[in-house]
């Protein structure tokens, strides 16, 4: 028996579909369909062209002109730009940064690790796992906050204090903005 | 050249202010819920005002038929756009969209970045200059600054630069890591053409 909570998703889901559906071609037919009836009411085309026969030129010069500019929109303008303004282009993400601290570490990366380096580096390596575990079956809600690895980096001298408040703070940070102040 | 610096720092006041501000998230709200919901919901009674007060009458159809009539329009509206979104998002434009983005097949910046020694992880930093001494181990700890300035500035400041070791250091750590020289310099000669489209 579906509970509430699954009937409410299944809706929602059901509605996002009906808007992509409306927006990506009901929308944007009757956008178009407007803008041409705009244009033959307004002007004297009407004069020369009947509705429909002005509808079918509109078309025949509209689409190849769109169907050219967004082929070229996709591979090098707006498109193109538009993804490469996004800041998380060189921003990392919350979990990224707490994988390149070393807060979380994938079993793969474990692997690796276990050939290569020292027994503390090891140590600290089972304990990203754990905390990477952790953070895998709580869903995201358990926030980790090992820092071992800036510890070891600090202790191997590859840190100097600064670096080693800050990557302290990195590896504990709260994911939620609005907990940004307790970063800082 | 002044004016545009002072423009820019003005630019990164304004976004930094904007970014710490926890009032500004009503905003967010706000127009998320709009997004989502409002604006759809104002496109739908529009529609029905439009069928049932224009469209309808001009055609002739008055009275109960008026109801019956939008009534099937909303149903087949409704029905037809959720079979062509499911299509859209799996099939369709959605899915297409994202395919054809020249990114799909392309590294982006921050992959590629990350692909080089300049954004690698602490960890693999720490494991590599276990053992290290002189010019090698100050070029890991070089590394790992970098690397702990830019996850520590990307919590909070609003204008991010990826971490950036000198070409000297990349070179010694690439090449400590395995790599041929010859390697290395094409390597690090794509890595920085890339980084040019920020």
């Amino acid at each position: 028996m579906p509970n509430a909570k699954m009937i409410i998703r299944k809706l929602l889901r059901i509605y996002v579909y009906m808007r992509f559906g409306m927006t990506n071609y009901f929308t944007f037919l009757i956008s178009l369909f407007n803008t041409a009836s705009l244009v033959w009411y307004f002007t004297s085309l009407r004069k020369y062209l009947s509705f429909p026969e002005f509808l079918g030129l509109f078309f025949l010069i509209y689409t190849p002109l769109a169907v050219l500019l967004g082929y070229y929109d996709t591979k090098k303008l707006v498109s193109k730009s538009t993804y490469e303004t996004n800041p998380y282009w060189r921003r990392p993400t919350f979990i990224e940064r707490k994988r390149f601290v070393g807060a979380i570490m994938t079993p793969v990366a474990l692997l690796h690790r276990k050939l290569e380096c020292s027994e503390e580096c090891k140590k600290c390596s089972e304990e990203s796992l754990r905390e990477h575990m952790k953070y895998v079956l709580s869903d995201g809600k358990y926030n980790p906050r090992s820092h071992c690895f800036c510890d070891l980096a600090y202790k191997l001298g590859l840190l100097d204090e600064e670096h080693y408040r800050k990557c302290i703070k990195v590896a504990t940070s709260e994911p939620y903005l609005s907990d940004l102040g307790k970063l800082r | 050249m002044q004016i545009k610096s002072k423009f820019y720092s003005f630019l990164r006041k304004i976004g930094r202010s904007i970014y710490q501000s926890k009032y500004f998230d009503i905003i967010v709200y706000l127009r998320v819920t709009h997004m989502n919901y409002v604006a759809f919901l104002l496109t739908a009674i529009n529609a029905i005002v439009l069928l049932q007060g224009v469209v309808l009458p001009a055609i002739g159809i008055q009275g109960a038929m008026k109801i019956y009539v939008t009534l099937a329009v909303i149903i087949i509206l409704v029905v037809l756009s959720v079979m062509l979104g499911w299509i859209d998002l799996n099939a369709g434009t959605q899915r297409k969209i994202i395919e054809k983005n020249v990114y799909w097949y392309k590294p982006p910046w921050k992959v590629v970045r990350e692909l080089t020694f300049t954004s690698i992880d602490l960890p693999f930093i720490v494991a590599m200059a276990e053992g290290t001494e002189g010019e090698l181990k100050e070029c890991y700890k070089e590394a790992a600054q970098a690397v702990v300035d830019w996850l520590y500035e990307s919590s909070f400041d609003v204008v991010v630069r990826g971490p950036k070791p000198s070409d000297d250091c990349i070179k010694k750590l690439l090449v400590h890591i395995g790599f041929d020289e010859r390697q290395v310099e094409e390597y690090l000669k794509f890595v920085k053409e890339r980084s040019e489209y920020r």
